[in-house]
């Protein structure tokens, strides 16, 4: 995974609340996710703003962006349509766990900051992420967002999950615990 | 100590391995898999990992698989090689064990109380019935469980519902989760792992409490779970992977401390009466537009907020409904009992209590959640009542709920599903869903249209 810490470019506008990973990626597309962006919902309404693909590299997103199943090939439609980081007042379900891995870049911001950064976005304003910063940059305003550390640090230095996990520390500790546990809890393995 | 501990904590603490930051590495105790987790066993290779406890790694097939005999799609074939290869579990097409994964394994008596579940599915939170703790991940992450039964995830805040009082007849626990997703909203959990407590739960049977744990997740729930009680272990006694003779006495002994202490403190803390709760449907494309089944579809002229007055005519018109318009009466064209939500052998009684010895008007599949649900029913008869009132029964799994087997809606159909998700195109592009009890659902077969079951009650 490429290392994610500066995403600049113009926006797309997308206001539709609850927009869930099977309306983002419409499942039966799931193993050729790149090309099938809402592919649905672009073809019920020509005028839907995303493209399958070569999209600005941001969406600014309607809340509860990502809800509903854990598909995580969701998230490859969204990079296949060339979008690198999705801003919203709240994602839903386990979305920003899921884009993570693949170096989606994630960001929350309160609904006020939200809607002025909107308006900018609508009239074609270049909207600059810095994430090691965690700010936002807009028609010279700087907004502040705030991400949690771990996610921040995997980010990046462009490591999925399994990259700290491969600490020796970490794997004894997994070892430690787990040879713990086999007499503190007997009853936990299977029958 | 343990008094300021939620049942939550206790959980969290006794399995983070290792913290970080704010994140913490929980020891998962069981791994459940489902054919679309493909990638996961890619992503293992590709990393030079290697299945780390087969033992503890549980598969299943559920959203691929026909409802009516069929061949087995590709996915399931690539699981069954998955687990000859690893040396796991897998709960094939053939085996009486098979079901959607958040029915067939609690079946097993593997979802114990105190447990860490991980399952690369987003109703995991299912699991949390039974006092433990069942966190929803994506593929990526399932792959890091394979490699190292652990998993890192970020704390979530927490939030109390206690639910007072009783629920009134034919007021079941989708009726309850339902009314609560509509009183919240579809994020109003978000960021939260839920404990749902109180006498409507403590009554409540453990089938009703999946299902209450089941669509916390459509409140934006991290995570749900109640608190194990007597009903819990008489539910998981002899169940063939739980735990047996002197290891079963220790379980329930460890198990009755799991418990929010009496001054634990939560983030957010809601209150609702079981008794005003109603027989209600979803009139909208997100899950949290349910009212009463005596009530009306609303009206984004009295809705003050620009915003909110947007969406519900984007939704009314997605569902081709009117402002104001009652909500009984809404014509139905067809019928979907069954998935992880309301796929149970009390759900499939409820139904058939209302479509014994009726016919219903437009077509239907019923589809129990797993193998052993459809051997109960059809030990009790239900199969043939929802055959003789004209339904289709169906093979175990997720069916409809998601289609991913070709069972779809078709376009401009509306359909009356015990599903937990009615989002544009769920059930099939142009499929049109209301969400509702499995008792409300056959009282839609029996009359065509969106109908209060008290007034079909025998």
């Amino acid at each position: 995974m490429m290392p994610v810490s500066f995403i600049a470019g113009t926006a797309v506008v997308l206001d539709d609340a609850g927009l869930d990973t099977g309306q983002i990626l419409p499942p039966r597309f799931r193993a050729q996710p790149r090309g099938a962006l809402f592919q649905d919902r672009r073809t019920a309404d020509p005028g839907f703003p995303l493209r399958p693909a070569g999209n600005p590299p941001i969406l600014l997103a309607g809340p509860d962006f990502g809800c509903g199943a854990a598909q995580e090939e969701a998230v490859l439609a969204l990079l296949g349509g060339g979008i690198r980081c999705v801003i919203t007042i709240g994602f839903g379900g386990i979305f920003c766990d899921m884009a993570a891995q693949w170096g989606l870049l994630t960001v929350v911001l309160v609904p006020d900051t939200f809607a002025s950064l909107r308006k900018d976005a609508l009239t074609g304003a270049e909207i600059a992420v810095d994430l090691e910063r965690e700010r936002i940059g807009c028609g010279g305003l700087s907004y502040r967002f705030r991400m949690d550390r771990f996610r921040w640090r995997t980010l990046l230095a462009g490591m999925d999950e399994r990259e700290p996990t491969r600490d020796s520390a970490i794997a004894d500790a997994i070892d430690r615990w787990e040879g713990a546990d086999a007499r503190r809890r007997p009853w936990a393995t299977p029958t | 100590m343990t008094e300021s501990l939620t049942l939550f904590d206790q959980i969290w603490n006794e399995h983070a391995v290792v913290r970080k930051d704010n994140a913490a590495l929980l020891w998962i105790d069981r791994h459940l898999l489902h054919e679309g987790t493909a990638a996961a066993f890619e992503r293992l290779s590709r990393a030079g990992d290697r299945l780390r406890r087969p033992d503890l790694t549980f598969a299943t097939a559920d959203r691929t698989v026909p409802s009516a005999p069929g061949t087995d799609s590709p996915e399931t074939v690539i699981l069954r090689g998955n687990a000859r290869r690893h040396g796991f579990d897998f709960m094939d097409g053939h085996d009486n064990r098979r079901g959607i994964v958040h029915v067939a394994a609690p079946e097993q008596g593997l979802i114990l109380p105190g447990l860490t579940v991980a399952c690369a599915d987003s109703h995991t939170a299912t699991c949390g019935a039974f006092g433990c703790l069942g966190l929803a991940i994506g593929t990526t992450q399932a792959a890091h469980v394979l490699a190292t039964q652990t998993l890192w995830q970020q704390k979530p805040k927490q939030m109390r519902i206690t639910l007072r009082d009783a629920l009134g007849p034919a007021v079941s626990a989708k009726d309850l989760i339902l009314t609560i997703i509509a009183l919240i909203g579809s994020a109003g959990a978000a960021g939260h792992a839920v404990e749902f407590s109180g006498p409507a739960v403590a009554a409540m049977s453990m089938e009703g409490r999946m299902t209450l744990c089941n669509m916390a997740t459509e409140a934006g729930a991290a995570t749900a779970l109640i608190a194990p009680d007597d009903t819990t272990f008489a539910w998981l006694r002899a169940r063939p992977r739980g735990p047996q003779g002197r290891r079963w006495l220790r379980a329930v002994a460890d198990w009755r401390g799991l418990a929010t202490g009496a001054d634990a403190r939560f983030d957010s803390e809601i209150g609702l009466d079981a008794g005003s709760v109603q027989p209600c449907v979803t009139w909208g494309t997100s899950p949290d537009t349910a009212v009463p089944v005596t009530g009306r579809v609303p009206d984004p002229a009295a809705e003050p907020d620009a915003a909110a007055a947007g969406r519900i005519a984007g939704q009314l018109a997605a569902m081709d409904l009117v402002a104001n318009q009652a909500v009984a009466g809404i014509r139905i064209d067809r019928v979907f009992i069954g998935s992880c939500t309301n796929g149970r052998i009390e759900d499939l009684r409820a139904a058939a209590a209302i479509l014994h010895d009726r016919s219903a008007v437009i077509p239907g599949l019923v589809v129990a959640g797993s193998k052993l649900v459809r051997q109960q029913a059809e030990r009790e008869g239900l199969d043939r009542i929802f055959t003789a009132a004209g339904l289709v029964w169906g093979e175990p799994g997720c069916s409809a709920c998601i289609g991913l087997n070709g069972d779809v809606v078709p376009p401009g159909e509306r359909c009356a599903a015990t599903t937990s998700r009615n989002f544009v195109g769920r059930q099939g592009p142009g499929a049109r869903t209301h969400l509702m009890s499995p008792a409300m659902a056959a009282a839609a077969a029996i009359t065509g249209a969106i109908a209060d079951v008290r007034s079909v009650m025998r």
